[in-house]
């Protein structure tokens, strides 16, 4: 009777911490780079390009529901398909947000290794995220096929 | 027996608590070939002219104000590929009679960056491209006066017999930044 109780109970935290966190994120960036981008003969391309604010939304729901209070970090690596090591790729959060999500507000590189971007606790919907690129440069071979790099996204408790 | 079980049921209740959700988005930058090319401090005509000396048996005075013009260029080329930029007076035109117009580019100066290429020294120009400057890569010269290629244009008198002092011509030249 007792293991029974005792696998009832372990059954029943299964079931109430089981549900996984979702993170879901969505919004691409793509740019093309042309002689359109330098102000005048003789100059380079800007020192950086930022993408729109709202470039990819990323919503989050620890425990896959809004009354799981755990906090939760939401981690961003880059995986690399083309790169350049002269390119640096940076994001933000780029709306405050409500008290309950924190850090990410200033833009900070994408390694490609995990790097905490903002914590939270509870859902989060839609959040805007913003993208920087730097490193843009004439002194770059033109690439047959495009840079490209793959954001990563994990959610962590 | 039972110790299996409670091992099962504890790995099942860790195992899915701590499952984590990934999420990606693709970023994809693509680069153009750039070709830019302008003249400092501006395109402006330049007035070259022959003037008579100050004394009877002297050589002709050649006169030349503002002589100079700055070639300022952006490029950026396929891997392996290169640049030129070559000159020429448009087709047809010609220099008057006893004189020659020359062009001497000087090596490059400036805050740019990449790889300029070089310069040919000097040039009789005609109606045919001649390459003042050869492999131009991925490079940017800097903008303005003091940035790029200087060129001075100047007179040169080869024949004096041939020279008439009531001729001149106004000349279109044009510079070409292109692949090789």
């Amino acid at each position: 009777m007792k293991n029974l109780i005792f696998i009832c109970i372990l059954v029943i935290s299964n079931c109430l911490y089981s549900q996984k966190d979702k993170l879901t994120v969505s919004g691409n960036w793509s740019k093309t780079f042309s002689a359109s981008d330098i102000s005048d003969a003789g100059n380079d391309y800007p020192n950086s390009f930022i993408s729109s604010t709202n470039q990819s939304l990323i919503t989050v729901s620890p425990g896959g529901n809004s009354t799981n209070y755990i906090n939760i970090n939401v981690l961003v690596h880059r995986e690399d398909i083309a790169w350049d090591n002269g390119l640096n790729l940076k994001i933000k959060r780029s709306t405050i947000g409500n008290g309950s999500i924190s850090g990410g507000l200033t833009f900070q590189t994408i390694n490609t290794t995990d790097s905490n971007l903002f914590s939270c606790t509870g859902n989060h919907t839609n959040v805007p995220l913003q993208y920087e690129i730097t490193g843009i440069s004439v002194l770059l071979p033109v690439p047959v096929e495009p840079y490209s790099t793959t954001v990563v996204f994990t959610l962590m408790n | 027996m039972k110790q299996l079980i409670y091992i099962i049921c504890c790995f099942c209740a860790i195992s899915s608590y701590a499952q984590n959700d990934v999420g990606s988005i693709n970023m994809t930058f693509t680069l153009s070939q750039v070709a830019m090319l302008d003249l400092e401090p501006d395109n402006l005509p330049l007035t070259l002219k022959i003037a008579a000396p100050n004394d009877a048996g002297e050589k002709a005075l050649i006169v030349a104000a503002n002589n100079n013009k700055w070639i300022n260029f952006s490029s950026a080329v396929f891997p392996g590929n290169s640049r030129s930029i070559s000159i020429q007076m448009e087709l047809g035109q010609k220099v008057p009679p006893g004189i020659y117009l020359k062009l001497n580019t000087a090596k490059y100066s400036g805050l740019g960056k990449g790889e300029l290429g070089s310069a040919t020294s000097v040039v009789t120009l005609n109606d045919t491209p001649q390459t003042i400057v050869s492999n131009i890569k991925g490079a940017y010269t800097g903008n303005g006066d003091d940035n790029g290629y200087k060129l001075t244009y100047e007179l040169e008198i080869y024949d004096y017999k041939l020279l008439d002092f009531d001729q001149s011509a106004t000349l279109s030249i044009t510079l070409t930044l292109s692949d090789l």
